[in-house]
């Protein structure tokens, strides 16, 4: 029976249908036997997760682009559409051609976060493709990962063929103009992947060996191929402004998480906050003018019929002239009452200017990211605002009219003592007495505390986190002390699945074959509270006699090999170092000055 | 202020949308076409347009209306041209209509719907003497109660026999298949989708496959009085074909 009869029969049975049936607005569907390369991007999450990332949106179009290549969307099978795919033998499908992925020569991962790696195993086993590269021949199509995780990609090193590290804007096409040369010439696997490691960008990862000393302790990674470089330097995108930004997104049929345009600002962040991985990646700093960006909202806005439009960045206020740009999109798409949003708000950068752009949507509430509740740790985790910054970002807002805030702090910084913690709820309780004092006005705020995971590439990827009995406690504490504060709402992330997170950030090739068996034994979708349990993974580490404390528990030595060493982000080892002492010395001083 | 009724017919490449889904893909293919359209006042403003009945998820339609207000005059012929450029496949705009002020809104006025199932599944479907059957024993109840769950997740029961106009069973021609014809309330004083029916129609009859044994295909909305009417005014300046 063919694929879509197939389906025909299946969709009734599912929730929301319309997730794998594809055919939404500019959906670009290409004929398979008209181009010389196919490939599938695929999203480890849902439909609706997957259709709000930037990614998707850049690479769909960049690759559609080329007359000779052609890119279609693939997402996790909701939980209801799995059992019944499994039931009937039905491979997973792309959405734009219901073709079954096996049929296309590249599979590309996007890599957003670690609690997606079931997932990404659960995709390649539901598409009927052996999960390890070396299992992989000749007509199978390439495994190939980027994304965020993909700086340390080691966990799943044995399930990818090769990994592009940093901007895909122009490294993917070139990989894949590449691929069209070398299959013309009937190059076999290695040839191809030998030739595609010259590219920048290109990791191999079966090209290299890591070794272990014989008490387990990781001792470097060793090429093991004339073809594979020492180290890996990720790719850059040099011009920005230049560079393509989609135009015409898929408009989703079913409402996606963030069900609304995007443009993106900038990419990089000149903040030097040292917990945060994006922050590092994405370097240096690429500004889009502003004439480019009305182009691109006017473009977006004309070809997808959105109403909202969100300004997208690492940190959206610190976009030279943010109150100007935001002037100017109002004034001109004023009469189609278009809403202008900002994702991702900066305390010391958001201005009374800026808070009166927004003229629509009022209602919603702004979102704000202190991370931490004492001036000390605020230093320490190198997150440069001040209480002032604060009380005058959240008081220019309550002046053009917001009475709701959401505010994001974590759980478990390097040096938190438990007064850091319940200071964060006597910092809300201020706040809401200083607004309520001076503007008349009670605020109603929502405190959101998430739990530190320590990533590669930063300065505190040698630093442990915090034991989840630990987390536990701390956020009984914020709870206590939010105990009866009127205005005051508190959400918390689950320790166990931040302890995951944690193992397979810090994780190396040790860690592939728990994945292998994770996928065997139903672990997926992490990420999300209904789905994870704790326990089986806990029974996995046991069962495979992995500790995964070995992995975040751990202070990770200064002086010893990372599994991520030959990845070069662009931030040298040395800096990370240098920041990381210099974050235990802001602590020293400002121990010595109370 | 003008206002537009149009008619459109929904293909099985849309048939999943929701009916927010569906509202929603209208409204961008709307702002697309770059139609001068009227918004509702206060903070978060929408574009004035409503559909004159849901339809249900799963479901084909060949005559669906929706209404929509115009800040200034635009000729059916030039509506449709323009709308019909932004609309996916699947989804067909097949009249359009300028309406007078103080008609009231369809969604008020529509309270039938006329639908027709096809046997599917591939299990064998039942006899047609068994339908009939099954048919008239349904039919001569004073009272279908059936259960129903609220939005909080309170159970009540009630009688849906008022929501069934006709039900008949279509002689097929040339033997092929099953084939019913519904003619069932909607709207905002009650109604009673396809599914529900087949469901209560399996269990009259006592076999097996409910509602999705069944290929269910809306041939129409209308306003039913005495008469079915249609909600495309006489006379009107319908751009059809």
């Amino acid at each position: 029976m063919p694929l879509e009869k197939h389906l025909e029969k299946l969709l009734p049975l599912v929730q929301k249908p319309a997730r794998y049936l594809g055919g939404e607005w500019n959906a670009v569907k290409k004929d398979h036997d008209a181009v010389e390369v196919r490939m599938a991007f695929a999203f480890p999450d849902i439909y609706e997760v997957g259709m709000s990332n930037l990614g998707l949106k850049i690479i769909y179009e960049i690759i559609n682009g080329f007359p000779e290549m052609l890119l279609e969307r693939v997402f996790a099978p909701a939980a209801d559409m799995e059992k019944l795919m499994r039931e009937h033998s039905l491979p997973l499908f792309a959405l734009e051609s219901l073709r079954p992925l096996r049929e296309f020569d590249f599979v590309g991962f996007t890599l957003q976060y670690e609690l997606s790696y079931s997932n990404v195993l659960n995709m390649l086993d539901l598409a009927g493709i052996p999960l390890y590269s070396e299992e992989r021949g000749a007509g199978v199509p390439l495994i190939i990962g980027g994304g965020p995780c993909a700086f340390n990609p080691e966990p799943l090193a044995p399930f990818f063929d090769l990994f592009l590290i940093g901007d895909g804007e122009e490294g993917l096409p070139e990989i894949l103009q590449h691929w069209v040369a070398l299959s013309r010439n009937g190059a076999s696997k290695e040839e191809v992947l030998a030739s595609l490691a010259a590219i920048e960008g290109v990791y191999v990862p079966g090209f290299y060996r890591p070794r272990y000393s014989p008490g387990g302790s990781f001792l470097g990674m060793e090429p093991r191929h004339p073809a594979a470089p020492g180290s890996i330097r990720k790719r850059v995108l040099r011009d920005l402004d230049r560079s393509c930004h989609p135009l015409a997104p898929v408009v989703p049929h079913v409402a996606a998480v963030h069900d609304r345009g995007v443009i993106e600002l900038f990419r990089g962040c000149s903040r030097g906050c040292r917990f945060c991985q994006a922050g590092k990646i994405y370097r240096p700093v690429r500004r889009r003018s502003p004439e480019t960006l009305q182009k691109i909202a006017r473009e977006i806005l004309r070809n997808t019929g959105y109403d909202e439009l969100s300004l997208s960045s690492l940190s959206s206020c610190d976009y030279p002239g943010i109150a100007q740009l935001l002037e100017e999109l109002n004034r001109e798409h004023q009469a189609d009452k278009v809403r202008f949003t900002l994702p991702s708000l900066r305390l010391d950068s958001f201005s009374v200017g800026v808070a009166e752009q927004f003229h629509q949507g009022r209602r919603g509430s702004l979102t704000f990211a202190p991370e931490a509740a004492t001036e000390r740790l605020r230093r320490v985790i190198g997150k440069d605002i001040s209480e002032d910054d604060l009380f005058t970002a959240i008081g220019a807002a309550v002046a053009a009219g917001w009475s709701a805030f959401k505010l994001y702090f974590m759980i478990g910084l390097p040096t938190e003592t438990e007064d850091d913690v319940t200071a964060i709820i006597s910092l809300c309780r201020e706040l809401r007495r200083r607004i309520r004092s001076e503007q008349g006005r009670w605020i109603n705020l929502t405190v959101s505390a998430a739990t530190f995971v320590p990533k590669a590439h930063t300065p505190f990827q040698w630093e442990p986190q915090l034991s989840m009995e630990e987390v536990e406690h701390r956020q009984g504490l914020l709870r206590q002390a939010a105990r009866r504060q009127k205005g005051l709402k508190l959400s918390w992330s689950d320790p166990g699945s931040s302890f995951l997170e944690a193992v397979f950030a810090r994780g190396d090739r040790r860690l592939a074959p728990l994945l292998e068996r994770a996928q065997q034994e139903g672990c997926r979708f992490d990420g999300w509270s209904e789905h994870f349990s704790l326990q089986r993974w806990l029974d996995l580490f046991a069962a495979m006699k992995i500790d995964p404390g070995e992995y975040a528990y751990r202070r990770f030595d200064e002086t010893e090999p990372l599994p991520w060493d030959h990845l070069k982000s662009g931030v040298s080892k040395k800096s990370l170092l240098w920041e990381y002492h210099r974050s235990q010395e802001d602590n020293h001083s400002l121990e010595v000055q109370r | 202020m003008n206002r537009i009724r149009f008619r459109f017919s929904c293909g099985k490449e849309v048939r999943y949308l929701s009916h927010l889904d569906l509202l929603r893909l209208l409204q961008r293919a709307m702002r697309r076409a770059g139609l001068p359209l009227a918004y509702s006042r206060g903070f978060s403003p929408r574009i004035r347009l409503s559909l004159a009945a849901p339809l249900p998820v799963g479901v084909t339609a060949s005559k669906e209306y929706g209404e929509v207000f115009l800040v200034e005059p635009l000729t059916p012929a030039s509506f449709r041209r323009r709308l019909s450029a932004q609309l996916p496949k699947g989804l067909l705009l097949t009249g359009v209509v300028v309406i007078p002020a103080g008609v009231p809104p369809l969604a008020s006025v529509v309270n039938a719907a006329l639908y027709t199932a096809r046997w599917k599944s591939s299990r064998p479907a039942p006899a047609a003497s068994l339908l009939q059957k099954a048919l008239d024993k349904l039919l001569a109840q004073p009272a279908i109660m059936i259960r129903r769950f609220g939005k909080s997740g309170k159970m009540s029961k009630q009688d849906i026999r008022p929501y069934i106009y006709s039900a008949a069973l279509l002689p097929s021609p040339g033997g092929e298949g099953l084939q019913l014809r519904l003619l069932l309330q909607v709207g905002s004083q009650g109604g009673l989708s396809p599914s529900r029916f087949l469901e209560q129609l399996a269990l009259a009859g006592d076999y097996s496959g409910g509602e999705r044994a069944w290929r269910i295909h809306r041939e129409g909305l209308y306003i039913y009085q005495e008469n079915l009417l249609d909600p495309f005014p006489e006379g009107g300046e319908v751009t059809d074909g």
